[in-house]
């Protein structure tokens, strides 16, 4: 490997065009269209003394080589330097002839090209190739003996696999991968007696570990008759491979008989094994339920867990008490299984099980089949949570609502929303109306929503309508604003504050302008800067940067404090416009925000120097003038250098020097 | 040279392996029958007591230590370090820095966690093959450059070992087929590191489960976000770079790699031996091919348009190697889909649909339902206890993996293939076939 890496240097500093050739050579598509003959790329081999020319014609005959280039190639095999190339090349190839080749080839090479010449032998799996390898099993180069061994093991055939079979023990660790190769290898072409005794063989003792659980697992596979004599050996045994063997069969191959000899002996098992046996036992279905009530009762929680994990696949209404009970109470990964197995457990009578619980179970366990029935969008579920939604019990109330809003059935809007209507207090309509919003912000159909919304909404008095308000930025039709924009502008401060917070809510920006028209009627009541703020927020909602723009603009009359100013020159921010950048350039003579105004007017035209020369000659210098920060006042001068000339003009003046710090400090702004 | 020490059993905390083989010589020397009843290991119900995972980590950079000692990207704090259920024995790198500075760490945190100031049973590997040979470690995890992670994974499995391995899984076909022959053989459990199927708080599950049940309607296209990538020098080698930093073991980095000259900051494999992308597609691929649940039988076409790639599943349904227009959510190991009812974007922050009414009501009983597994590392400890298969075993991650190669491959050769997905071949596109493997660079075959 060494030697390798030293020749590749010697090479490099031989040829110092070799990087140019190898990217010229290599750049060009695999088949370009100068491709070179194979006569021509067998040439470059052949006679030239390139390496890197050398290599490229290798890998050019990957796609163009005919047996034609065999020879050339083997006799690369022999140059170091190129000799991976070349293998690369022959162990892509799929001619018949390679074998022939390569196994000419060995006697003349060494090192890493000989173990790679023996490795590609043994992934051609050629019978002829193995008078060659039996004598190199015995090597006292240790990396030859054992490519060796692998190579036949790849083989696989009766040669190979005597002369495996005949290396003397103690087993080394790649002939008993290769004799394991030579079992699967009889075991896939049904040779089962000779796959059995080699199994039986590499299970002994003696052989390196990973081998011999291998080789226990295949030999479970090939002798069913004492396959539940093994199982239940290795699965209760104290020799880990085994016993993890045991647990990967047991469950992708259970069988009846070792299972029950499992589970007589379930009180002496560990967590483990009562968790694969139960995994096993599932397989068989319903027979499984008496393995499942015993791992509930389990004192390990995992177990525990693990059988209500496993309940899911069950499809068994009998399941829903325990679950439901589980959920309720019990720790919180068993809780959490609960819940998940209720809400995905299938089968016909689950949901109807479910509802019949509901009658008579108590608060908690009640609140548990109130999430299941909405997680699992039971047909009928909606009712039976209606019912509840307005319970007397908050917490069943709330389980209700919750469940309702997770239903998502768009026929529960109106029915929930009566329930608010009729709600006797405040306090149990509110969380009733925010049900009902969520569910209209989910509602596909925005038409209908509004249609059911407004049927109850003009039952309500108009006093007491505030509280409704919530729903209708979720509905966030046209109407739904303009009935929210009314009560702004009404005369009852507390509605119209409500409103203006109901507007803030509103999914898009449609509220911005009647919220300008609230600003324009009257500065002076305490509303203004909420509503202020509110229109600043809702304008991002308007997807085009023009538009968007255009509100803030409306806006900028009436910002009055710094805050308000930040809020509304960090949302023009976002618009990369010119028109953008004279907003923001309108506020360079404000105090409050102008070193805020100037950082963005310089980052806005570093962004887009090309583009924004004009708009760099205009602003550039106010940034100078107005800000106090001399790092921002170098950038800016730096950035009027950099700006491009225009067509037919004289160069910009060159940018003031820099002054040192300390006297810009103390020069006026 | 990184030190290399053998931990001592007698400073370590009680292991599951010590405790196990504790138990069973206890057993032999009070003449019990040589079937010891379970109740000899911590059985009547119980766990074992020492049911710690022995655990190696190979590969000590960002994805390798943020494993192991928890850090940004990380979903457990504090990494494996921290867990009760797992006890490190080794660290491993070619670096020499970053080995002794994960070492040294290690040893800190346990020397804390056990009050047993000098603590320093975790040993230092400079060479991975040192940790393979170790009979006291059960399980590996690999945080490697691409280009070793099937071979490492291969060699781990067959030393007994079982094995998390960060993607890629595969650079090739016959690498991918390795994995999976070799945790099949061995009966190893192996979880690739593609963490979206049990992370992000069920994100990308819950897509899954929306499109296998139809939420968005009939599915036509996806949106995969990424390029798929595959192995394929351009060149061969290079010539350009100079010699590696002292204590950075350049030539087994490289390993199955052919032979270049050390260029420096390299992290990962280098970009002109692959085409396409194989860092993040997997975890694009994985998610797609989850959701999409194909036919594993059926021919998939992949179209090779101007650098551009398009998979042409059964049924109709189109695979778009790229970015669906003017939507932002997907780039993150995410996708979008399109369906006749709506359409759906996912990334790890997030899951959007179009209307939004699509995913809002719950999927009723009876749907579909993937495994809802709560964190990747959980899974693969909890598999390699009992043996289940994990969420993203070897097959799993091969399928994904597969159908990442097989679009490389068109980027590689830019034209247009036929994919069968059944017996891993190109159809009707032999020079294309010519690629399914390489050969790695000698002893480091698979």
């Amino acid at each position: 490997m060494r030697s390798l890496s030293g020749l590749w240097v010697r090479t490099a500093r031989c040829f110092p065009a070799l990087p140019f050739l190898l990217g010229l050579a290599w750049a060009a598509d695999p088949a370009p269209r100068s491709t070179p003959s194979e006569a021509e790329l067998v040439a470059i081999l052949e006679r030239s003394s390139d390496v890197a020319r050398e290599c490229d014609a290798c890998r050019q005959l990957q796609v163009t080589g005919t047996p034609a280039c065999l020879p050339a190639l083997a006799a690369a095999l022999r140059r170091e330097a190129v000799s991976h190339a070349a293998l690369n090349t022959l162990a892509r190839l799929p001619f018949p002839e390679i074998g022939p080749t390569l196994r000419k080839a060995l006697a003349g090479v060494t090192g890493g090209v000989r173990l790679g010449l023996i490795e590609l032998l043994g992934v051609r799996r050629e019978e002829e190739s193995v008078p060659l390898l039996i004598p190199l099993l015995a090597a006292a180069d240790t990396p030859l003996a054992d490519a060796a061994a692998r190579a036949l093991g790849r083989i696989g055939n009766d040669a190979a696999l005597a002369a495996l079979e005949a290396v003397p023990t103690p087993l080394r660790l790649d002939v008993a991968h290769a004799l394991l190769a030579c079992a699967e290898l009889r075991h896939d072409s049904q040779r089962a007696p000779e796959a059995a005794r080699l199994y039986r063989r590499l299970s002994g003792d003696g052989v390196p570990e990973p081998v011999r659980s291998a080789a226990w697992s295949g030999m479970l596979r090939l002798e069913p008759g004492r396959q539940t004599e093994w199982l239940t050996t290795g699965f209760l045994g104290s020799y880990l491979p085994f016993r993890l063997a045991a647990f990967q069969q047991l469950r992708t191959q259970p069988d009846r008989a070792t299972l029950t000899s499992l589970l007589g002996r379930w009180p002496d098992l560990s967590s483990d094994q009562r968790i694969a046996v139960l995994d096993a036992h599932l397989s068989f279905g319903a027979e499984a339920a008496s393995t499942l009530h015993l791992a509930r009762r389990d004192e390990d929680p995992a177990v525990r867990r693990a059988a209500l994990e496993a309940m899911a696949a069950t499809g068994d209404p009998a399941w829903v008490p325990v679950l439901v009970t589980a959920a309720a109470g019990a720790p919180p990964t068993e809780r959490e299984a609960a819940r998940t197995t209720l809400s995905r457990l299938n089968g016909p009578a689950v949901d109807s099980a479910l509802t019949s619980a509901l009658a008579t179970s108590p608060g908690p366990e009640a609140r548990e089949i109130l999430r299941a029935l909405g997680e699992r969008a039971a047909p009928g579920a909606a009712a039976e949570l209606l019912r509840f939604a307005a319970n007397p019990d908050d917490a069943l109330a709330y389980a209700a609502q919750r469940a309702l809003v997770r239903l998502n059935d768009p026929a529960a809007l109106g029915p929930l929303l009566e329930l608010a209507f009729t709600a006797p207090t405040d306090a149990r309509r509110r969380p009733l109306i925010q049900a009902a919003a969520n569910l209209c912000a989910d509602a596909p159909d925005r038409t209908e929503t509004n249609r059911v919304v407004f049927a109850l909404l003009r039952r309500v008095p108009v006093d007491p309508r505030a509280p409704w308000f919530d729903l209708l930025p979720a509905v966030g039709t046209a109407e739904a604003a303009s009935e929210v924009e009314t009560y702004a502008f009404g005369p009852d401060p507390a509605v119209a504050r409500a409103a203006v917070l109901a507007l803030a809510r509103w999914p898009d920006a449609t509220p911005v302008p009647s919220l300008v028209r609230l600003l324009r009627r009257d500065l002076t009541v305490p509303l203004a800067p909420l509503a202020l703020r509110s229109a600043i927020a809702l304008s991002e909602r308007e997807p085009l940067a023009e538009r968007r723009l255009v509100l803030l603009e409306s806006l900028a009359p009436w910002v009055r404090t710094e805050e308000e100013k930040l809020l509304l020159l960090s949302q023009v921010r976002r618009i990369s416009t010119p028109t953008g950048a004279k907003l923001v350039a309108s506020f360079l003579a404000d105090p409050q925000v102008a070193e805020r105004a100037a950082t963005d007017l310089t980052e806005r035209i570093e962004a887009n120097l090309e583009s924004a020369r004009q708009l760099g000659m205009a602003l550039l210098p106010e940034v100078v003038k107005v800000s106090s920060s001399f790092e921002l006042q170098e950038r800016a001068r730096a950035l009027q250098a950099r700006l491009p000339v225009a067509p037919n003009a004289s160069p910009p003046a060159p940018p003031r020097a820099s002054e040192p710090a300390g006297a810009r400090v103390q020069s006026p702004k | 040279m990184a030190q290399t020490s053998r931990p001592s059993t007698l400073a370590s905390p009680l292991t599951r392996r010590a405790f196990l083989k504790q138990s069973a010589t206890a057993a032999a020397a009070f003449g019990l029958p040589t079937l010891i009843p379970a109740t000899a290991f911590g059985a009547k119900g119980h766990a074992l007591p020492g049911a710690r995972i022995n655990l190696a980590v190979i590969g000590l950079g960002n994805q390798g230590a943020g494993h192991l000692l928890g850090g940004g990207w990380t979903y457990v704090p504090g990494g494996y370090m921290s867990r009760d259920d797992v006890q490190v024995r080794a660290v491993c790198d070619v670096q020499q820095s970053r080995l002794e500075r994960a070492h040294r760490r290690c040893n800190e945190v346990y020397a804390e966690r056990f009050q047993r100031p000098g603590y320093s049973d975790v040993a230092a590997c400079h060479d991975f093959q040192e940790i393979l040979a170790r009979t006291d470690i059960d399980a590996v995890l690999l945080a490697l450059p691409y280009h070793w992670h099937a071979t490492m994974a291969v060699m781990a499995m067959k030393a007994g070992k079982d094995v998390y391995c960060e993607k890629p899984i595969a650079l090739t076909v016959g690498e991918a087929e390795a994995v999976v022959a070799t945790a099949r053989r061995y009966g190893r459990i192996y979880q690739a590191g593609t963490q979206q199927r049990t992370e992000y708080r069920g994100k990308f599950r819950t897509a899954c489960e929306l499109v296998r049940n139809e939420r968005l309607g009939t599915l036509r296209e996806i949106y995969a976000y990424r390029a798929p990538g595959v192995f394929f020098p351009q060149p061969w080698t290079s010539s350009t770079g100079s010699p590696a930093p002292e204590g950075f073991d350049w030539d087994r980095w490289l390993g199955p790699l052919p032979w270049r000259p050390y260029v420096e900051n390299t992290r990962a494999t280098p970009s002109d031996l692959l085409a396409g992308d194989v860092n993040w597609s997997p975890h694009h691929y994985d998610f797609v091919v989850w959701a999409l649940n194909p036919d594993p039988s059926a021919p998939v076409e992949i179209e090779y348009d101007r650098g551009r790639i398009r998979y042409h599943f059964s049924k109709g349904v189109i695979v778009h190697a790229s970015d669906y227009p003017g939507e932002p959510i997907g780039g993150q190991g995410g996708a979008c889909f399109l369906g006749s009812r709506g359409r759906m974007a996912v990334d790890r922050d997030r899951l959007v649909t179009y209307p939004g009414s699509l995913a809002a009501a719950p999927l009723p009983a009876g749907s579909h339902r993937l495994p809802d597994i709560n964190g990747h590392q959980n899974n693969f400890l909890e598999c390699i206890r009992t043996r289940r298969p994990p969420v993203s075993e070897a097959s799993v991650a091969a399928a994904s993996m597969l159908t990442v190669l097989a679009g490389g491959m068109a980027l590689g050769l830019k034209r247009s293939l036929t994919w069968d997905p059944a017996h891993h071949r190109f159809i009707g596109d032999e020079v294309a076939n010519r690629f399914l493997s390489y050969q790695p660079r000698a002893p480091w075959f698979l």
